[in-house]
């Protein structure tokens, strides 16, 4: 007698992908993606006047204004992260070891930091203006040398903020190639330059393109440091549409434009990567072993690598830590211990939903593999390439709406009740660095043998007690390091917060940025010091992975 | 003796693959015997193996498990319900537990009392008793294998499955280790499906086995009816050396093959064109010319250890990639000597052409 056990089995057609697991991975990504799509819905919507005046009048000088940064920045970044990258990679000099680790720390550094700690170096009553003014009667204006309130001043502070996403990228592919193909070069007769030019920056292109692309993505996302520098971007606009104008559906029709740019400039990273993965060593790879430089060229290599470690990180942050102490009597108030409670919590907070998203999304598609859960992931992840503003505008417009709905349902007055909370925060953190988080569990995943999921089945587990009791416990350490990433990220976080936050509600950054904003940059320091410190682990954590396995996922 | 598992016309194809990995492919397993699926990479036996552990579907086909459907085209049994235990390829032991914690992980639905003394039992029945606290990064490979088993044991699975088992162990250790093994299962009475490329570990402790290529299962039996009867030259190559011409049966029990005449009784029954397949240590060597033999040449000799191994031109002027392989042991002869070389017809086995699946 065969007997059919119809109790336990499921129709087998739609089982991958008509279960709980799906069904609330989709739903998840669905809320995650929510933001853009509000955005892509009000595309097409007629404007107000204030979008009559903004396009008239503003448009074209914000799309100027972010394409010459975009340009100004692609340029330094690519200059100073693969010159860098090129020499700790090929040379042995005096402090090579230091500084190739030393070259990564600006990315600790949020970037409207960088710029208002230049600018209070800089500007008339800075220590070094004032020291060469009283000693040598140096004068350049108001500020030390050049204006550095400037476009060219922003560039320098962008690039010096984001070369280490091409560095990082260009160097561990220089550290992949192997050492015959340019010994091939130098045997056919070429000198290192030419070697540098025609053999290893077309073959550096891919890492080039994925660097450079992050770092463009991170100028778009910039609030901070442009509106602290007066230029005007697309970003900014998107502010003063919405509180200088007050006009959300101009904030929301511009984020659409900004978005729409950034995809293609995603896509075109996407196509131009194709299926080139930047982690593979070929079968007969021999590392390159680091040429001695001379005495004269040693140090002329070490000056070079010096100037963005010491532009970028050691002058900012010993001028931080200058006035950290010189207002340590004001700063370490009540206040500040309330600001640090705030963006530890939210920090948190976000941090434990974006990884439990992302382990439950990274769980579906690892047990239920489909093109369709690929396609889910890709979507849930997009945001990190979105600015942070548009997301809070896509964020805002549908809750205000709701908040409306609810406070005419309950007869009081347009009421926040979800608007400007927490929540909403939270929400927005998500939605932007699910990508820091996902990448973290999916590649601790990869690494973990599909045949644990396995083993535990044929156990009779099922496959939630399979996820807690087996693939948690055994990846937990790539679960703390992505909640760590996720963690750093929001601390830094600007444009968001400053959009989304509740009503009389302070963080770490906001409070730098608003000290900062009012001309009181020694007060921001300590603020910003708290910041670079917890973003300094994030590197040390990056180390870390870099050492383990040669190369970076999310920087 | 009772049928435990038969898998009945299982088809796979992987989306994105243009062929199929499994093409209308049969298995019976009768209660405490050890089948192997044999075959070379990417042939099949994985996706089998995955398809009855339910830890793929497949698009045509049933699997029936202790008379219970498992699956078929509509329905899908999970596999935590289908009480099969597996050994993997890479053991697959938790590694934050200890040897006593992976063993107990199945055992869940007993009392904790019954847990112990299940556990207590596969342990010392796999001889793994003293290493209870031990973490799996602790052990010998030889010892994880036996957590594995162990831990996939315990419940007392109606089939185990194991997914070549022996290929991560030292060549020095696997004799000794695949005799273990067998003890083991043989011990616990338990009936068996492993997956392998070796026929070294089909002879040593398969009871039954089955030939796998490019999805189909080309031929199943003991392993002495396999290697002494192969279906077809690629499974003849398979279970080592063998020498194989092609013939033509000319008339009843008469062959005239590449490289001469035979007597050949059991030709009759065959069609027109025939293989025959004569393993190396299987002619009868004779140093003078006599009737039914092949007059060869030794070109060259190898010293194989055991045997050794005289490569064999035929007057014919046999393919150099086809000259016949003689083991003898011991021998005498040397490159340059002729001999005369007799086809007994109690050890050749002759093959269908027509029938042949390759």
């Amino acid at each position: 007698m065969i007997e059919k056990l119809k109790r336990f089995s499921t129709p087998i057609r739609i089982r991958n992908y008509f279960n709980g697991w799906m069904g609330i991975s989709f739903l998840v990504c669905l809320a995650v993606a929510f933001p853009l799509m509000i955005i892509f819905g009000h595309l097409f919507k007629t404007g107000d006047a204030s979008w009559q005046h903004i396009t008239g009048n503003l448009l074209p000088a914000y799309t100027i204004n972010t394409l010459i940064l975009m340009g100004g920045v692609a340029v330094l970044v690519t200059l100073i992260g693969v010159s860098t990258a090129w020499l700790v990679s090929m040379y042995k000099f005096p402090g090579r070891r230091v500084f190739q680790w030393l070259l990564v720390l600006p990315i600790a550094i949020p970037a409207y930091i960088l710029g208002f700690t230049w600018v209070g170096m800089l500007d008339y009553t800075s220590p070094a203006y004032v020291y060469l003014r009283n000693n040598f009667g140096f004068e350049t204006g108001q500020f030390l040398f050049f204006n550095i309130l400037s476009m060219p001043g922003a560039i320098v502070i962008l690039s010096l903020s984001f070369y280490p996403y091409v560095y990082l990228l260009a160097r561990t592919w220089f550290m992949q190639q192997s050492a015959s193909i340019l010994e091939a070069g130098y045997s056919l007769g070429h000198k290192p330059l030419s070697v540098f030019f025609r053999i290893a920056l077309p073959l550096s292109r891919p890492a080039l393109v994925a660097g450079v692309s992050l770092a463009l993505m991170e100028v778009l996302n910039d609030y901070g440091l442009v509106s602290y520098f007066g230029v005007d971007t697309f970003t900014t606009g998107i502010f003063s549409a919405w509180f200088a104008f007050g006009s959300p559906v101009s904030a929301i029709k511009l984020s659409g434009y900004l978005m729409i740019f950034v995809l293609i400039l995603l896509m075109a990273e996407r196509l131009h990567r194709g299926d080139r993965r930047y982690d593979s060593v070929g079968s007969q790879f021999r590392p390159l072993r680091q040429k001695k430089l001379n005495r004269l060229n040693g140090f002329l290599a070490m000056f070079t690598v010096m100037i963005p470690v010491l532009l970028g990180f050691i002058l900012p942050v010993a001028m931080l830590i200058y006035w950290s102490i010189q207002t340590s009597h004001l700063a370490f108030d009540h206040r500040f211990f309330s600001l640090l409670k705030n963006s530890f919590l939210l920090a948190s907070l976000a941090a434990v939903l974006v990884i439990a998203i992302s382990v439950l999304i990274g769980f579906t598609v690892r047990t239920f593999p489909s093109r369709m859960a690929r396609f889910m992931t890709r979507f849930a992840t997009i945001g990190y390439a979105i600015p942070g503003a548009i997301i809070a505008v896509g964020l805002l417009v549908p809750f205000i709406w709701i908040d409306n709905q609810l406070a005419r349902f309950t007869g009081g007055t347009g009421g926040i009740i979800i608007t400007g909370t927490w929540f909403t925060l939270v929400f927005a953190y998500a939605v932007r660095f699910m990508a820091v988080g996902y990448n973290s569990i999916e590649s601790v995943m990869a690494k973990t043998s599909i045949s644990l999921d396995e083993a535990s089945r044929s156990l009779g587990m099922s496959n939630r007690n399979t996820l807690f009791k087996i693939l948690i416990p055994v990846i937990h350490p790539g679960i703390l390091a992505g909640a760590l990433l996720v963690f750093i990220d929001v601390l830094k976080e600007l444009p968001l917060t400053l959009i989304l936050r509740p009503f009389n509600f302070d963080t770490l950054a906001i409070r730098a940025f608003e000290f900062a904003s009012d001309e009181r940059v020694p007060e921001a320091a300590p603020a910003s010091l708290v910041i670079i410190i917890v973003g300094l682990m994030a590197v040390l954590l990056l180390r870390k992975t870099l050492k383990k396995q040669g190369y970076v996922h999310h920087p | 003796m009772s049928i435990i598992l038969s898998a009945k016309n299982l088809t796979k194809t992987y989306p994105g693959n243009k062929y199929r990995s499994l093409i209308n492919f049969n298995l019976s397993v009768e209660k405490g015997q050890i089948t192997a699926l044999l075959g070379e990479s990417g042939c099949g036996k994985t996706t089998a193996l995955r398809i009855i552990a339910g830890f793929e579907s497949s698009e045509k086909g049933e699997v029936i498990i202790n008379n219970r459907v498992m699956a078929n085209e509509r329905l899908f049994t999970e596999p935590n319900n289908r009480g099969v235990g597996i050994v993997f390829q890479d053991y697959a032991l938790f590694p934050h537990k200890t040897v006593w914690k992976n063993i107990v992980f199945g055992l869940n639905k007993l009392p904790k009392n019954e847990q112990q003394s299940v556990a207590e039992r596969v342990l010392s029945l796999t001889g793994l008793k003293g290493y209870e606290n031990r973490y799996p990064h602790q052990l010998s490979g030889g010892q994880k294998q036996r957590v594995a088993l162990a831990r996939a044991l315990a419940p007392n699975p109606g089939v185990l499955l194991m997914d070549e088992p022996f290929s991560n162990i030292d060549s020095m250790k696997k004799n000794q280790i695949r005799e273990e093994i067998r003890e083991i299962l043989k011990a616990a009475g338990t009936t068996v499906v492993f997956v392998t490329h070796d026929t070294k570990d089909v002879l040593a402790i398969a009871d039954r086995v089955a030939v796998m290529k490019e999805g189909v299962l080309m031929q199943e039996g003991t392993p002495k009816e396999i290697f002494n009867h192969p279906a077809n030259e690629y499974i003849a190559h398979f279970f080592g050396k063998t020498n194989i011409f092609k013939g033509d049966v000319v008339e009843k029990g008469k062959v005239e093959s590449e490289i001469g005449v035979f007597n050949l009784s059991k030709s009759k029954d065959l069609g027109k064109s025939i293989s025959i397949s004569v393993r190396p240590n299987s002619f009868l060597v004779h140093t003078t010319a006599q009737t039914g033999t092949v007059p060869v040449k030794v070109k060259k000799r190898i010293f194989m250890g055991e045997y050794t191994e005289l490569i064999c031109n035929t007057k014919s002027g046999f393919e150099s990639e086809n000259d016949l392989l003689v083991h003898l042991s011991p021998d005498f002869h040397f490159p340059g000597d002729r001999l005369w070389l007799e086809v007994d017809e109690k050890n050749a086995w002759l093959m269908d052409n027509s029938e042949s699946l390759v």
